[in-house]
C-alpha cells in the first residue's frame, strides 16, 4: 500500500473511534500494523537519489578524466586514473561491513563501483594510446563488475550487468560472427534473479530484472544465434515470446502495470508483432526452410551448442505452453497455434501456392484472436482486452490496405469505419460498466 | 562465518579489479623503457577522417606485406609482422605470418584482406593518438597539413617487445606534435 494511502487511513481511525465504529483498542492495533508495514519498506525516494546520483557522480568523473591531461606527467596520470575503482572499493569495504542491508547505500555503491570499473580501464588505455577492441574492453568491464551484483545485492548493477552483456554480445557477433558465450553470461544473473523472486515476487527489483531479463533475450536469440535456416530468426522469436507468455502468466499474478509483469506483456507484444509480419505475403517468400551455409564456418562445439539452442528454444515454448495451457487455456492456446502453423509454412513456402494458403492462414489466425479478444472484452467487461482485439484487427486492416491498391475512396472509407468501432465499441463499455456499478 | 566469506570474496574482487588495469600499466611501461624504437611513417589520410573526437586516427605509409603461409579464412585474424629498419632508418614491414616468429621484432597485427595470395593488408594495434580536447582541434589540422601526398613528413614512435607495440609520440614536422603545436600558439 502506497504511503499516501497508509497516512490517510491513520488519519481517519479517530474520526471512525468518534463515531463508534472502532473502538480504542482496534484503532491502535490497525495504526500499529500499518505504521509497522510501512516500516519494513525502504523508501523508494531515497534508493531512486542514491542511485541517480551515484551515476551521475561515475559519469562526471569520466567526462572530467576523459578531457585527457596529457601535460600530466604517466605516473600521475596513471594515479588519477586508478581514483574512481579505489574510491569505489574503500567505500565498498564499509558498506559490506557496516551497511549490507541498507538498500540506499548497497544500489548506490553499486552502481558508483561498476562503472569506475569502466572508467579505470579505459583511461589506462587512453594514457597507453591503446586502441584495443571494443568487445575485448566490454569483455574486462563486465567480468570485473559482475560479482558486485551478488557482493552489494543490487537491482542497479545487475541492469548494468545485463546491459554490458547484451552490448557485447551485439559487438562480438558484429566481429566475429557467434557470440553464443551471451547464455553462460547471461546464466549468472539467473540465481540472483530467482532469489529476489522468492523473496518478493511483486518488488520492484523482480520488475526492473524481468523486464531488462527480457528485452536482452530478445536481442539475444536475435544476435547470437546463427540462422539455421532463414526462417529460424522467426520461430526462435516466437518461442521465445511464447516461453515469456506462458511463464509469464504461471508465475506472475496479473497486475496493473505493464512494468510489473514485464515477461506476459513483453511476449504479448512480440507475439502479435510477429504474427503481423507473416501476415505479410512477402515475408513467406524471402523466408524458408531451406537450411544455410553459414554454420559451415564455426568451431564444432560452437555449431553444437547452436544447434542445442536453436532445438531448445521451440521444445521449451512447447514444455511450457503445454503446462500452462492445462492450467487455463485462455490465452496460452490461442497463440501457441502459431508456433506449428509458423513451422510448417516454412517447410512448404518455396511453392507459390502453398505461401498464398500459408499467408491467407495467418491472416485469418491474427483476425480470429482480434475477434477472440474483442469477444472477451464484451464479456468480462474489459478495456484492455476490448481495445487489445480491436488493435490486432485495425493493424491487420491497414496495413493489408496498404499492401494492395484501392483507391483512396476505399481506403479513406476503412479508416473511418476502424475509427468509429473503436470509438462505439469503447462508449458501449463504458456505459455497461456505469449501468453494472450502478446496479 | 558467512560474513568472513563475503569480506573474502570481496577481498579478491577488489585485487582483481586493481590487477587488469595494472597488468595494462606494466606491459606498456615495460614496451615503452625496454622496447626497440621503430620510426613508422603516417599515411595521406582523408582530411574529415582525421579526427574523431579527441584522437587523432593514424594511418600508416605501410598497410600490407608479403605473406609466409596461406589461409583460406584470412579477415580479422591474428597475425605478426616482422620490423626492420630501412635505409632512411624507418620503420618497414618485411613479412606476414600467423606464427609467432622466434627472433627479431614483431608486432601482432589484424588481417584485412588479401592480393593475389600472396600479398596480406593489416592493420597495426597502435592507429590511435590521444590528446587533451583543448589543443585536438589545431592538432587536427597540423596533422592534415603535413600528411597531404608528397609533402609528408610526418611518422609515429613506437616501442616493440615481444610482440606488443605501444606509441610514444607522434612527430609532424620533425618535432613531436606538443612542440609543434606550442610553436605554433607562440
Amino acid at each position: 500500500m502506497g504511503q499516501k494511502n497508509i497516512k490517510y487511513i491513520i488519519k481517519e481511525l479517530p474520526l471512525l473511534v468518534e463515531k463508534g465504529m472502532l473502538t480504542d483498542q482496534q484503532s491502535k492495533t490497525i495504526s500499529d500494523y500499518y505504521v509497522k508495514q510501512n516500516e519494513k519498506k525502504p523508501n523508494t525516494m531515497v534508493v531512486a537519489f542514491s542511485i541517480i546520483g551515484s551515476t551521475l557522480l561515475a559519469a562526471g568523473i569520466i567526462l572530467l578524466l576523459a578531457h585527457n591531461w596529457s601535460n600530466l606527467p604517466r605516473i600521475t596520470r596513471i594515479c588519477i586514473s586508478y581514483l574512481p575503482l579505489v574510491i569505489s572499493q574503500v567505500l565498498g569495504f564499509w558498506v559490506i561491513l557496516k551497511k549490507r542491508d541498507s538498500i540506499a547505500w548497497t544500489e548506490g555503491i553499486g552502481a558508483f563501483g561498476f562503472l569506475a570499473i569502466g572508467a579505470t580501464l579505459s583511461l589506462v588505455s587512453q594514457t597507453y594510446h591503446i586502441q584495443g577492441s571494443f568487445r575485448s574492453f566490454m569483455l574486462n568491464w563486465l567480468l570485473l563488475g559482475f560479482p558486485l551484483v551478488y557482493l552489494y545485492r543490487s537491482t542497479t548493477v545487475t541492469v548494468f550487468y545485463i546491459t554490458s552483456v547484451t552490448t557485447w554480445a551485439i559487438a562480438e557477433n558484429i566481429a566475429v560472427h557467434s557470440s553464443l558465450g551471451y547464455w553462460p553470461l547471461m546464466a549468472l544473473v539467473l540465481p540472483f534473479y530467482i532469489m529476489k523472486y522468492k523473496k518478493d515476487k511483486q518488488g520492484q527489483p523482480v520488475a526492473v530484472i524481468g523486464l531488462f531479463l527480457a528485452i536482452s533475450l530478445i536481442f539475444g536469440v536475435f544476435w547470437t544465434l546463427i540462422d539455421i535456416t532463414e526462417g529460424f530468426k522467426v520461430i526462435s522469436l516466437i518461442s521465445l515470446f511464447l516461453i515469456f507468455l506462458s511463464t509469464g502468466l504461471s508465475y506472475f499474478r496479473e497486475e496493473e502495470y505493464f512494468w510489473k509483469v514485464p515477461f506476459f506483456r513483453v511476449g504479448l507484444l512480440g507475439l502479435s508483432v510477429v504474427y503481423i509480419f507473416l501476415s505479410y505475403h512477402l515475408s513467406w517468400k524471402n523466408l524458408s526452410f531451406v537450411p544455410t551455409t553459414k554454420l559451415q564456418g564455426g568451431s564444432f562445439i560452437l555449431n553444437v551448442a547452436n544447434y542445442g539452442i536453436s532445438i531448445l528454444l521451440p521444445l521449451g515454448a512447447i514444455i511450457f505452453a503445454v503446462i500452462q495451457g492445462k492450467k487455463e487455456k485462455w490465452p496460452v492456446a490461442l497463440y501457441a497455434i502459431g508456433l506449428p502453423l509458423a513451422l510448417f509454412g516454412f517447410l512448404v513456402s518455396k511453392n507459390d501456392f502453398a505461401s498464398a494458403i500459408i499467408t491467407f492462414a495467418f491472416n485469418a489466425y491474427v483476425l480470429c484472436f482480434g475477434l477472440l479478444y474483442l469477444r472477451q472484452g464484451l464479456k468480462n467487461n474489459s478495456g484492455k482486452a476490448l481495445n487489445y482485439g480491436l488493435f490486432m484487427i485495425a493493424a491487420l486492416a491497414i496495413i493489408r490496405f496498404f499492401d494492395s491498391d484501392l483507391t483512396f475512396i476505399t481506403r479513406g472509407l476503412i479508416f473511418i469505419i476502424l475509427g468509429a468501432g473503436f470509438l462505439g465499441a469503447n462508449i458501449y463499455l463504458a456505459k455497461r460498466k456505469a449501468a453494472i456499478n450502478e446496479k | 562465518m558467512r560474513n568472513k566469506i563475503i569480506l573474502i570474496i570481496f577481498i579478491l574482487v577488489v585485487l582483481a579489479q586493481l590487477y587488469i588495469p595494472a597488468s595494462i600499466i606494466i606491459g606498456s611501461e615495460s614496451t615503452l623503457n625496454k622496447g626497440s624504437k621503430y620510426l613508422f611513417r603516417t599515411a595521406p589520410i582523408d582530411p574529415n577522417d582525421a579526427f574523431r573526437g579527441k584522437y587523432v586516427q593514424l594511418s600508416f605509409e605501410q598497410s600490407s606485406v608479403k605473406q609466409s603461409n596461406k589461409r583460406n579464412e584470412i579477415a580479422n585474424l591474428t597475425a605478426y609482422v616482422e620490423i626492420t629498419n630501412d635505409s632512411a632508418g624507418f620503420a618497414k614491414a618485411t613479412k606476414l605470418s600467423f606464427n609467432k616468429p622466434s627472433k627479431g621484432d614483431f608486432v601482432a597485427v589484424k588481417t584485412r584482406f588479401s592480393f593475389n595470395d600472396t600479398i596480406m593488408s593489416f592493420e597495426y594495434p597502435f592507429n590511435r593518438f590521444y590528446l587533451e580536447e583543448s589543443i585536438a582541434e589545431k592538432a587536427e589540422e597540423l596533422y592534415r597539413k603535413n600528411n597531404i601526398r608528397g609533402k609528408q613528413n610526418s611518422y609515429a614512435v613506437v616501442r616493440i617487445k615481444n610482440g606488443t607495440a605501444v606509441i610514444e609520440d607522434l612527430y609532424i614536422g620533425g618535432r613531436p606534435i606538443k612542440e609543434s603545436l606550442k610553436q605554433r600558439r607562440d
